[in-house]
């Protein structure tokens, strides 16, 4: 029996044949791809279904333009599994890379609706506001500020977390690790303020991800709100059918 | 009154004393058993199926009744009875939880409409994903998913031939994602997703009305059988102002 297969449109064809050509050449990141004219001849497209794919592939975050240059292969992204709950400078140290935190502000504030809802406070309450900025190999890409109870946790105020770990100070000085967690992850634009930090231009889309830590008992403990330039992270998860298991 | 004894009774003989609803049942399960009625089709409408037999409505509905309790068929508001695979009803809870980034959507109001539902080469992208040669056929699924008739979600599917022979008698715009697998059998054992934000085509944009090339969510998820075998490839991009995902962890 023949049957008809459909054809690939040439705009999704050079962008698959680009991908590929990427993957089979084993192009690292920020080596520069053929000029359009001889992609266009190697897999007789137009010119302009390659140079349409191109700027897919531009918009994508798998390449990137420099004027006058020509078209490179960008840097992969972090993948950050959100399944098992990894501590981001791990999983960067672990893909290859440095990570380095810098402390924005500290301040004792007294919480606003959000905040005392999401951490079950009272409006008013006390709570510890943590601002940071992270980077990779000295770029910046997220922007988080954490919120906590400063009556439940005296003298976290004192600590310094451009060195030490939140949560590994929560865990060994308090007695709390975080147990588990649940975050809201959506879209939204970078602020002037923030823009400003994360070496962007304003309106540039970001990762908006808010997010309650609790304890073993289930009690939230931190309220955070992180943003992330997603041309630097992709989110990963990975789930089994066996028993609700998950994958290591 | 279909008393659910009756119902749970399957191993039951069912013959031409037994009442006629009954016998209705064993007669729509005999044709979804022996592939009249597909997995992923409707069955004919009340109205035929009483026409058909000589029976009245309400004895086709309860025979319908039965075989939905059953989770062989399942009821959709205002377009028919589906068949479902298998059919304990048990796959479709476990295949809840394999979703990662649940997104925080009603999906009794969501609909989705078919753009394009071909079979294609699988070309070198493909091949790598799913490691078949190049030459190896897939079925390619475009289609927009509506909240509300609000487009939200342009979803593009691949799934090689080998794993589904055929689509034909799959109505791909009734099933959610999970429920096209499960009519068609297919037992998917883990799934890998990933999350970005990237620009679209205004061309595409266009699908969801959206204009001024707009950042949207893209949702790829793989899905392999218990061999590690991958299944299919599907790659989403969601409206950023219609979707939240929400994730739990564990420490």
């Amino acid at each position: 029996m023949t049957e008809t297969l459909y054809k690939n449109r040439p705009k999704y064809e050079a962008t698959e044949k680009i991908e590929s050509y990427i993957r089979e050449n084993n192009l690292s990141p920020n080596m520069k791809l053929p000029s359009e004219r001889d992609m266009s001849e190697l897999w007789g497209l137009s010119r302009t279904s390659v140079r349409r794919a191109i700027n897919r592939l531009i918009n994508a975050g798998v390449l990137y333009n420099k004027m006058g240059s020509g078209t490179y292969v960008a840097e992969p992204k972090i993948l950050r599994n959100l399944q098992n709950y990894i501590p981001f400078k791990e999983t960067v140290s672990q893909a290859g890379h440095r990570f380095t935190t810098a402390v924005l502000s500290t301040q004792i504030i007294e919480s606003n609706k959000q905040i005392a809802a999401n951490l079950e406070l009272r409006l008013g309450h006390k709570v510890y506001a943590l601002t940071r900025l992270r980077s990779i190999d000295g770029k910046p890409f997220m922007l988080d500020t954490s919120y906590l109870d400063i009556e439940r946790f005296p003298g976290l105020d004192a600590h310094d977390f451009a060195n030490q770990s939140l949560y590994t100070v929560l865990a060994e000085e308090y007695h709390i690790p975080i147990a588990k967690g649940n975050e809201h992850i959506s879209i939204t634009y970078a602020t002037e303020d923030e823009a400003k930090h994360l070496e962007t231009t304003s309106e540039t889309a970001l990762f908006f991800v808010s997010g309650i830590a609790a304890d073993a008992h289930g009690r939230p403990t931190e309220y955070a709100k992180v943003v992330i330039r997603p041309n630097m992270v992709r989110f990963k998860s990975e789930l089994t059918l066996e028993g609700g298991g998950q994958i290591g | 009154m279909v008393k659910r004894d009756d119902v749970l009774k399957k191993s039951e003989i069912v013959d031409f004393r037994s009442p006629i609803y009954l016998q209705l049942r064993e007669v729509i399960r005999e044709k979804i058993e022996e592939g009249e009625y597909p997995a992923g089709s409707a069955i004919p409408s009340e109205n035929e199926l009483a026409a058909k037999y000589g029976v009245n409505r309400i004895t086709v509905r309860n025979a319908i009744d039965c075989l939905v309790e059953e989770g062989l068929l399942k009821s959709i508001q205002g377009k028919g009875n589906y068949v479902l695979y298998g059919g304990d009803g048990c796959l479709e809870q476990n295949l809840d939880s394999l979703r990662g980034f649940t997104h925080l959507m009603d999906e009794s109001r969501m609909t989705a409409k078919i753009l394009k539902k071909t079979v294609r080469l699988a070309d070198e992208k493909f091949s790598a994903i799913f490691g078949i040669a190049p030459e190896d056929p897939i079925h390619y699924i475009k289609r927009i998913c509506c909240s509300d008739g609000e487009p939200f979600s342009l979803e593009e599917i691949f799934i090689p031939k080998a794993v589904v022979p055929s689509l034909a008698n799959v109505d791909l715009s009734v099933f959610s994602q999970y429920e096209i697998y499960e009519s068609l059998g297919i037992g998917i054992k883990r799934a890998v997703q990933t999350l970005d934000i990237v620009q679209l085509d205004l061309q595409e944009a266009n699908l969801l009305d959206l204009t001024d090339k707009p950042n949207v969510f893209l949702l790829t998820t793989t899905s392999y059988d218990q061999n590690g075998r991958p299944l299919e490839f599907i790659q989403a991009h969601q409206r950023g102002d219609k979707l939240i995902f929400d994730v739990h962890y564990t420490a």
